[in-house]
């Protein structure tokens, strides 16, 4: 018994160095974000939100975190849009097409953002586009655009279709079957998909810099900022970067949670209807 | 074949159904009559469920026409055809409780909401669940799922009810409950029912018609008392329940009676066709077949053989008989509260009535 406690006690330890690896660095920075001093080691010389106070009273900051949600928002929308019309072809699709299908939308996730960023100033020069949110609104939406029908794939695939088939026989027309059945029943995973692509593009730096224009995103700007100095500002930045995926993670759990609620109390009635 | 007064619902029409080099459906000619129970009845692959879903509209003939209450729907989809479908699986709206699923059909229709209320609540007491309305689908067992898909499709008044396999995700006791509801449902409603199923015990206890099919073909329809005493081919004997297959030649025909050499003995069929020297095959049924012990008193021209294995099955025993030149003959007679009559090498008689002899000629 002896043996097994210290084997136990052993994966306990290593679980939490595991965890502290992981999260201590995210910990000291929210940490230091509320430092009232300059400095960024310890002593810890206390409590403050100076920071916070400089942050919001910063115009270049607030100009970019606006930057940053307008581009996060419109290649969200588009991602959503074009991500869900491909992921529900695929159950649809031939073996052979399906195969050709998924290597072709997954095989950008494995390239270097620098290869994606390179090319993609390369298309925009030579069809004279000029860089600005725009182009890099379009280059986030070929970044997203991967990961989101990665995830919404594989549970639109565990569509049933013969429920469509059930919506037809039912005197539905195909528009119709999908306003009722198809779309209520994924729109969860489709939603859950679409606040995953914002996060994605919301932090992402490497292809931004390239076909970014004037207009500066928040990675963009802390970059640069930290070029020049390391201000404790950043740590409050990027603690609020933090807290919005962290919010935005709960705003998708909140749309399974709902689901989970109706199923529970619909079971209690069950119970109590006999 | 379509008896005077009945009216027909539906009239296949030399149909087909082609997938690549697949013939799933060939040249099937078909009519299904008013309140009838028609089963499409065949092993998996036989073509039924194809069939099945020519009529629903889920796939469109290569060649050949439907025609649903007169009118040739062979291009109209599925929305546009008088027939409602109860799945396999049951295919229930899972974002949708009960009351909304049954409701779908006629939401659709633009029927009034008390209207709707009032045939929904009137389909759930017809199915036994009247307090289910708000219920969510996943709540439901195997046996209440299948009743709310009953009501989702049977709510809409479909001119045919197509059931493909209803029963068969369904545990045994379930099942035969079910089956006993189907009947009832179909009493109260009046619908006509197309059941589709592999299952031949299914078949015979709910239909009015069995259509047997193999390979894309109909094999035989009739109803199931004639599809089983009078097989006419050795498919259909072999599908349907436990059958001996006798090899018979023709040795005497004289009036309406021919005489059959079995190998082991002489018997008697009726004539009809047949000449000298045929070479045809025997179906005689286990249960037709009379064993009785053999205390050597019988004369000659009895069948003598001996009990090679026994199985006893809860109300009957099933008996294996070798007779001289070593065929085996399957026998089966009820339990007798006396205990078993036989046990293994036990020597018999064994006769059978000459009228339990089908011939198949093929």
């Amino acid at each position: 018994m002896g043996a097994i406690g210290g084997g136990v006690m052993l994966l306990r330890l290593y679980v939490w160095a595991y965890l502290a690896f992981l999260m201590g660095p995210v910990a000291l920075i929210v940490l230091f974000s509320f430092h009232s001093s300059q400095a960024l080691n310890f002593p810890f010389a206390g409590f403050s939100l100076r920071w916070y106070v400089e942050l919001v009273t910063n115009g270049q900051v607030l100009e970019a975190v606006k930057n940053s949600a307008i581009v996060a928002l419109g290649s969200a929308v588009t991602t959503g849009i074009l991500g869900s019309m491909a992921a529900l072809a695929f159950p649809r699709l031939s073996p052979r097409a399906k195969a050709l299908l998924s290597w072709t939308t997954f095989a950008p996730i494995a390239l270097p953002g620098l290869f994606v960023g390179i090319s993609l100033l390369a298309l925009f020069a030579l069809a004279k586009v000029q860089l600005s949110l725009a182009t890099v609104t379009i280059a986030h939406v070929v970044i997203t655009l991967p990961f989101f029908v990665v995830a919404a794939r594989s549970r639109v695939e565990l569509f049933d279709l013969t429920l469509e088939e059930a919506a037809r026989d039912l005197g539905a027309t195909p528009l119709q079957t999908f306003r009722l059945v198809t779309l209520p029943i994924i729109a969860p995973t489709l939603i859950g998909a679409t606040i995953m692509s914002f996060a994605l593009s919301f932090d992402e730096f490497v292809v931004t810099s390239f076909v970014i224009g004037t207009e500066s995103t928040l990675p963009m700007l802390i970059w640069s900022m930290m070029r020049r100095t390391v201000t404790p500002l950043i740590n409050a930045v990027s603690t609020l970067a933090l807290a919005l995926s962290v919010l935005l993670l709960a705003l998708a759990g909140l749309f399974f949670w709902i689901q989970q609620r109706r199923s529970r109390q619909a079971r209690l009635s069950e119970v109590g209807g006999g | 074949m379509a008896e005077l007064g009945q009216k027909v619902v539906i009239r296949l029409d030399q149909i087909s159904k082609s997938f690549g080099p697949v013939r799933a459906v060939d040249t099937i000619s078909l009519e299904v009559f008013d309140g009838e129970i028609l089963t499409l009845l065949g092993p998996s692959g036989c073509g039924k469920t194809t069939l099945m879903r020519l009529i629903a509209g889920f796939e469109q003939p290569t060649a050949g026409r439907v025609l649903i209450g007169g009118q040739d729907v062979t291009l109209a989809p599925p929305e546009r055809r008088p027939v409602n479908l109860v799945f396999q699986r049951y295919a229930l709206f899972p974002h949708l409780d009960v009351f909304d699923n049954i409701a779908f059909g006629l939401r659709l229709r633009k029927i009034g909401k008390d209207e709707i209320r009032d045939r929904v609540n009137q389909m759930l007491r017809i199915v036994q669940l009247p307090d289910f309305s708000n219920r969510w689908t996943h709540q439901l067992s195997g046996g209440q799922a299948q009743r709310v898909a009953l009501a989702r499709a049977l709510v809409n008044k479909p001119a045919v009810l197509l059931l493909d396999e209803p029963l068969a995700a369904l545990d045994l006791k379930i099942r035969q409950q079910m089956l006993v509801e189907l009947k009832r449902i179909h009493a109260e409603t009046g619908t006509t029912f197309i059941f589709v199923t592999h299952d031949q015990d299914e078949a015979m206890i709910l239909s009015d018609r069995i259509v047997l099919m193999h390979q894309g073909h109909v094999v035989q329809i009739d109803a199931p008392e004639r599809m089983y005493t009078r097989p006419t081919s050795l498919f259909c004997a072999q599908f349907l329940g436990d059958t001996n297959l006798l090899p018979a030649r023709v040795v005497a025909v004289g009036g309406a009676v021919a005489r059959c050499d079995i190998g082991f003995g002489v018997t008697e069929v009726p004539a009809d066709g047949l000449a000298m020297g045929d070479q045809v095959t025997l179906s005689v049924r286990p249960e037709t077949i009379v064993l009785s012990p053999d205390d050597g008193a019988a004369g000659g021209g009895v069948l003598r053989g001996e009990v090679a294995d026994l199985a006893f099955i809860g109300n009957r025993v099933v008996y294996w008989i070798t007779l001289g030149n070593e065929r085996m003959l399957r026998c089966q007679e009820p339990r007798t509260v006396a205990g078993l009559r036989f046990h293994s090498g036990t020597p018999v008689c064994v006769s059978w009535p000459k009228e339990a002899n089908v011939v198949l000629r093929e």
